[in-house]
């Protein structure tokens, strides 16, 4: 007995003619097929049949099975029998919604058919439902699993992905092949360039110094004479010891001195001339007492050697004779020696006067010839470190922090030797100049400090500092 | 002055507590007329939930998978989307399903709803959570359900499209496809991160957005065959496994 089962859809319709293989168990109940005969696909918009035996049936519903699943997750799995075409296969067409299905049948013409969505979506219930039908080759079900991920496509193709690393790698190939070509920088030590500038810096200091000499050199300056009793006194001493000495020696007769200046050669070094101007400005400014005692300038052209001691002098301008009595010259007029002679001692002449309002007035004869500098100095800036702070820590001990400086700030030019004595100073402003006796400055100084006995010029390099003394004990000690 | 404003109160707390029980008096002239929808008046003894929705054996566990992918839960997002863009209120008929085939133990309202679709990695307010199995499951129970619904609809959109690409005409020329095309371009837009290259790409070619559409019509249009969803339970984990 013949049984047939179809399974029908708008688009698509699948029939199944077989028989049962065993007896119907009961009266009214569906019965079993079991051996399909004949198969039917039948597509009514196509007006198309497919149909085969059993083999047909199980192709179909594989491939069915198998391209439905790829259509709905986009992910393709490798047909198992590639190569053979026989049976059912189905795959996409060129455009969305477009599927194709082939048959090729064990003897007969191969069938190919395009099939749109709703027709594959059709044919697929069908098979679902054969597969569901229980009473139909119940051996046949529907077996589903994923796909495995080895056949899964990335989303992105592998040559657009590629592409970033690809780009990278040949940006860097580039680059390396350019730099190759740039040559090694060349690594210059830069403590050499460091301590040129350092040189260089200083050498300008100096010559700044040099300029600026001369004015602050300018005699047309204010009283600058509040003496100390203390220095006054040791100053007396020193220049009675030497004059004491210099008459124990032998002595030279007038015509033999004015031979000696006629013969002597001048003193032209305006760096000597100036070290010597201030060491005869220091010792008539410290021993000039009795200034009120002045009722008019008195003028004096003085000779004076290297080692600052003053050899002649004559009243000029009007002065009388006998005025000198009321200055320190006699004083600290100091005959030459024979040795002096000997050696045809180089002298320099300078004006001095002694103003009526008790100003001390020093000035070349001649005039400076050049610029005069500061001596020889020292570069070396550990030792220049050193001395500031030695000399700032001497200075602020020293300055008396309830000394008046009626808001000025007091400015000087200190000459430090190597072992840290104060060789010489100078006042730069005239705070200084007028309050010079308040700063600890006249007895730190030390006028042989750096130099030779025989010489006021020092022939030891020293330090050059500017200080400044300010109210409230404060002391500020710089590079000059 | 405090006083009124307690009673005001009061008075506003009163329906609000009562609220719960307003909907049981309402079902009970349902009851009593005879609808199919079945209300126990002793609802107060409900027997609690169900640990596991029985439909969810409908669709085979796939082995070896604890969560699911970020693919397989843009995919199950998106189709939800297109049902969205189908029907207007999509997402409430979605709610009415999950309750009707007794998945409210798994989505349990709008919020919970969002959540789960929030997984869609694509989506601007992406919570990098993942689904569960049973949570993928419900959901795509419900797309299922919704999709054999709109059968009707389905082939005759996907039949309009088969229509146009054969005249070569474009595909707003067909009302009802053209309206749908934009309501999921407007879904997609709205609800997808632009910062993401891939929805960025869609949305500067609409013509592939539209691709898309189309083939989530027809996953959904699989979905309503005998055993459609399952095909598609099982396609959603295509490359996903060893």
């Amino acid at each position: 007995m013949t049984i047939k089962r179809q399974y029908s859809l708008p688009k698509c319709s699948l029939q199944l003619e077989g028989m049962s293989s065993v007896e119907p168990g009961s009266v009214g109940s569906r019965p079993l097929l079991s051996v399909v005969l004949q198969a039917e696909c039948y597509f009514k918009d196509l007006d198309l049949r497919l149909s085969g035996g059993r083999d047909f049936l199980e192709s179909l519903a594989t491939a069915v099975s198998r391209y439905s699943q790829e259509v709905l997750s986009g992910v393709s799995q490798p047909i198992a029998t590639e190569g053979n075409v026989e049976g059912v296969r189905l795959w996409r067409g060129e455009q969305p919604g477009q599927h194709h299905l082939s048959w090729s049948p064990p003897e007969g013409e191969m069938v190919e058919v395009q099939l749109n969505t709703l027709q594959l979506a059709d044919l697929v219930d069908a098979i679902d439902q054969f597969y569901a039908d229980s009473r139909t080759l119940p051996e046949l079900t529907l077996k589903l699993a994923p796909v495995s991920r080895r056949y899964r496509q990335a989303d992105v193709p592998l040559a657009v992905r590629s592409q970033p690393v690809l780009t990278g790698v040949g940006v860097l190939a580039i680059a390396a092949a350019l730099l190759f070509f740039i040559p090694v920088p060349e690594v210059k030590n830069p403590k050499v360039a460091y301590e040129e500038n350092i040189e260089e810096t200083i050498a300008e200091d100096a010559a700044e110094d040099t300029t600026e000499e001369p004015e602050t050199d300018d005699p047309d300056m204010d009283d600058p004479d509040v003496d100390s009793p203390d220095a006054e006194d040791e100053a007396d001493e020193d220049d009675s010891n030497e004059r004491d000495s210099g008459d124990a020696e032998d002595t030279i007769s007038a015509d033999e001195l004015e031979d000696l200046l006629a013969s002597g050669e001048t003193i032209t070094d305006a760096t000597e001339v100036q070290f010597i101007q201030q060491h005869l400005y220091r010792e008539l400014s410290d021993a000039w007492q009795n200034r009120d005692r002045l009722s008019e300038d008195l003028a004096y052209r003085i000779t004076a050697t290297i080692d600052g001691a003053i050899v002649v002098y004559e009243a000029i301008e009007g002065t009388s004779r006998s005025a000198d009595e009321q200055t320190p010259l006699p004083d600290l007029k100091f005959l030459p020696t024979q040795a002096a002679i000997a050696n045809r001692e180089a002298t320099v002449d300078f004006k001095v006067v002694f103003t009526e309002d008790q100003v001390l007035q020093i000035n070349p004869w001649d005039g400076l010839q050049g610029s005069p500098t500061l001596g020889d100095q020292i570069r070396d800036r550990g030792t220049l470190r050193k001395l500031q702070d030695e000399l700032r820590e001497t200075l602020v001990k020293k300055w008396d922090e309830d000394v008046d400086t009626r808001g000025n700030d007091l400015i000087f030019r200190v000459s430090v030797a190597e072992d840290g004595a104060i060789a010489d100073y100078q006042a730069q402003n005239n705070a200084a100049y007028t309050l010079e006796a308040e700063t600890p400055l006249p007895k730190l100084l030390k006028p042989e400090a750096g130099r030779q006995i025989g010489s006021v010029v020092p022939d030891e390099p020293l330090g050059q500092f500017q200080v400044v003394f300010k109210a409230g004990g404060v002391v500020e000690v710089g590079p000059f | 002055m405090g006083s009124n404003l307690q009673a005001v109160l009061f008075k506003e707390c009163i329906p609000k507590s009562h609220n719960p029980h307003a909907p049981a008096l309402l079902k009970v002239p349902n009851f009593t007329s005879g609808m199919s929808q079945s209300v126990s008046p002793t609802a107060d003894y409900k027997l609690p939930p169900r640990p596991k929705p029985l439909i969810l054996d409908t669709l085979p566990d796939i082995p070896n998978l604890e969560l699911c992918s970020t693919r397989t839960q843009q995919r199950i997002d998106l189709l939800l989307l297109a049902l969205e863009a189908l029907e207007l209120g999509g997402s409430e008929y979605m709610l009415a399903t999950a309750e009707e085939l007794e998945l409210k133990s798994l989505i349990a309202g709008r919020v919970s709803l969002w959540k789960l679709r929030c997984t869609n990695p694509w989506r601007r307010s992406y919570s990098r959570d993942e689904l569960t199995q049973d949570q993928a499951k419900a959901l795509i129970i419900v797309a299922g359900s919704r999709a054999k619904q709109l059968t009707m609809l389905l082939r005759q959109l996907l039949n309009a499209r088969q229509e146009l690409q054969s005249k070569n005409l474009p595909l707003d020329q067909h009302y009802r496809l053209s309206e749908y095309l934009e309501r999921f371009q407007a879904h997609f837009r709205s609800r997808m991160n632009t910062r993401r290259a891939k929805v960025d790409h869609y949305l500067s070619n609409p013509d592939e957005l539209n691709a898309l559409a189309l083939d989530l019509l027809t996953q959904l249009l699989f979905c309503a065959g005998a055993a459609g969803v399952q095909r598609l339970w099982v396609s959603l984990f295509d490359g996903e496994v060893a």
